[in-house]
């Protein structure tokens, strides 16, 4: 596999928490830590599925999920009750919060930048001579409050909704990332966008629709496409970046 | 009196044209202090009335730059509707926008600083090693120190140049983060007492809410920055 998608265009498992606990409208000081576990275990799993290296970080929050689950599952003493007994979930709760208020700013610097990107000061700033190829900066080119996580949300369900009767020992289409990259930019050459869910047809193998997923993934860290989401129906988009902006 | 206000004139005009000169060939911004002190300490007032006189005057005009406060210094800055244009002349040069991970990680800098990559990592949760390393790399951060922890670890902080990137005129331009709880807050869902936890199939249901009042930072810390 010549392009090795890395974990770290997602944010972590704070940001995964985050995620699951807006998606599903739940309180976030009373976090139902069964479900949220459960949920959590199943990104985990379609991210390993993906062949995406799951991150130590990750392991330890869901060993942490777990262990606040098994905690709460635990009668307490009658001793315990009257000192008003800690909630095995306050420290987490406790580090959201935290990691939610920087998230926040994240979005305010967001904002600025999107104010002052198109103001080209003289003199320069000083650190735009280098050579950029090599710089591992490039953003994931999401617009709005769309992340990698609602992408990979879409893709579960299009996985879910995926033919159930995926044989492990059925020959594997074999397609390769960049293929399936050069599909996609070809799809898009003779419209200007794609609906995110048309590009996973689901009679096509699961194999198929990871590989399909994996190169999305990668023509996003390449800037080579912009996903939009529509605010009313949650549809997503997909263009060719250079339609989007063509002077850069 | 008439005669004063016509000495004002000529002693504007001349200081216009000094203050113009002098941001033209400056390779830095100038700060109001450094304005005053090159131009034999004509006082700050004077100064910032050249400026706004000179952008009075590119405005008439027509022009495409003006002349801009950022990070505490004055510098000429092109306007936003010529951006396209810009593009092309430095197509490739210009450093791609940066990541999610980029711009949490230097929020958490900025707000915290000075700052330890463990203590950044603590709060993000993830390793945020090549991260702050690109920050370095495009000068956002800076190394401020050592701390005085075990291993006497290497303090972050952040540079003019972030601010320059921006568009801020100082780090207090940025909300405070009370303000930001205070706002996130009214977002939470609270259930009540009685409220079970939500069923099991909720979890599947397709589509988001998609509400985040995106617009509302922008409202709250409002001081845009402008020459």
């Amino acid at each position: 596999m010549a392009y090795q998608v890395r974990l770290e265009h997602f944010e972590g498992p704070l940001d995964l928490l985050l995620f699951l606990i807006r998606e599903h409208e739940v309180d976030i000081y009373d976090i139902p830590i069964s479900l949220v576990t459960q949920q959590y275990l199943q990104y985990l799993e379609l991210l390993k599925l993906m062949d995406l290296e799951v991150g130590s970080e990750y392991l330890l929050m869901a060993a942490t999920l777990l262990r606040i689950k098994s905690k709460m599952l635990l009668p307490r003493r009658p001793e315990e009750e009257e000192e008003e007994a800690a909630d095995p979930r306050e420290e987490l709760v406790q580090r959201l919060l935290e990691y939610r208020q920087f998230k926040e700013a994240a979005g305010v610097l967001n904002e600025h930048l999107d104010r002052t990107a198109d103001i080209f000061y003289h003199p320069p700033m000083e650190n735009w001579d280098e050579d950029l190829n090599g710089v591992e900066t490039l953003d994931t080119r999401l617009a709005g409050n769309l992340n990698l996580w609602d992408l990979l949300q879409a893709f579960k369900f299009t996985l879910d909704r995926a033919k159930d009767d995926f044989d492990r020992t059925v020959e594997r289409e074999t397609i390769s990332i960049e293929e399936r990259m050069d599909d996609i930019l070809d799809n898009l050459k003779s419209r200007k966008n794609l609906f995110f869910r048309s590009l996973f047809q689901e009679d096509r193998s699961r194999s198929f629709l990871i590989v399909t997923f994996l190169a999305l993934l990668e023509l996003i860290r390449q800037n080579r496409v912009v996903f939009e989401q529509t605010d009313t129906l949650g549809e997503i988009w997909l263009t060719r970046s250079d339609s989007v902006n063509p002077a850069s | 009196m008439q005669k004063k206000m016509i000495m004002d004139e000529a002693q504007l005009d001349e200081y216009r044209a000094v203050a113009e000169a002098v941001l033209f060939a400056s390779d830095a911004p100038l700060s109001l202090n450094e304005l005053s002190r090159i131009m034999d300490d004509v006082g700050e007032e004077m100064i910032v009335r050249c400026i706004e006189s000179l952008n009075e005057r590119y405005e008439k005009g027509g022009h495409g730059f003006e002349i801009r406060l950022v990070a505490n210094g004055y510098q000429f800055g092109s306007k936003a509707a010529y951006a396209k244009w810009i593009r092309r002349l430095y197509r490739g040069r210009i450093p791609s926008r940066l990541t999610q991970a980029a711009l949490e990680c230097l929020a958490i800098v900025a707000y915290k600083q000075p700052i330890s990559r463990t203590e950044v990592e603590a709060i993000r949760g993830v390793n945020v090693d090549g991260v702050l390393r690109t920050l370095l790399d495009r000068n956002l951060i800076r190394i401020a120190g050592r701390g005085e922890g075990v291993g006497r670890p290497i303090l972050y902080a952040t540079t003019g140049d972030f601010l320059r990137y921006f568009g801020l005129n100082k780090l207090s331009d940025l909300p405070k983060l009370d303000e930001l709880n205070e706002l996130l807050k009214d977002q939470d869902i609270v259930l009540t007492e009685d409220e079970e936890e939500p069923d099991p199939a909720l979890f599947r249901a397709p589509g988001r809410s998609g509400d985040e009042p995106d617009g509302k930072f922008a409202e709250a810390d409002g001081n845009e920055v402008s020459g």
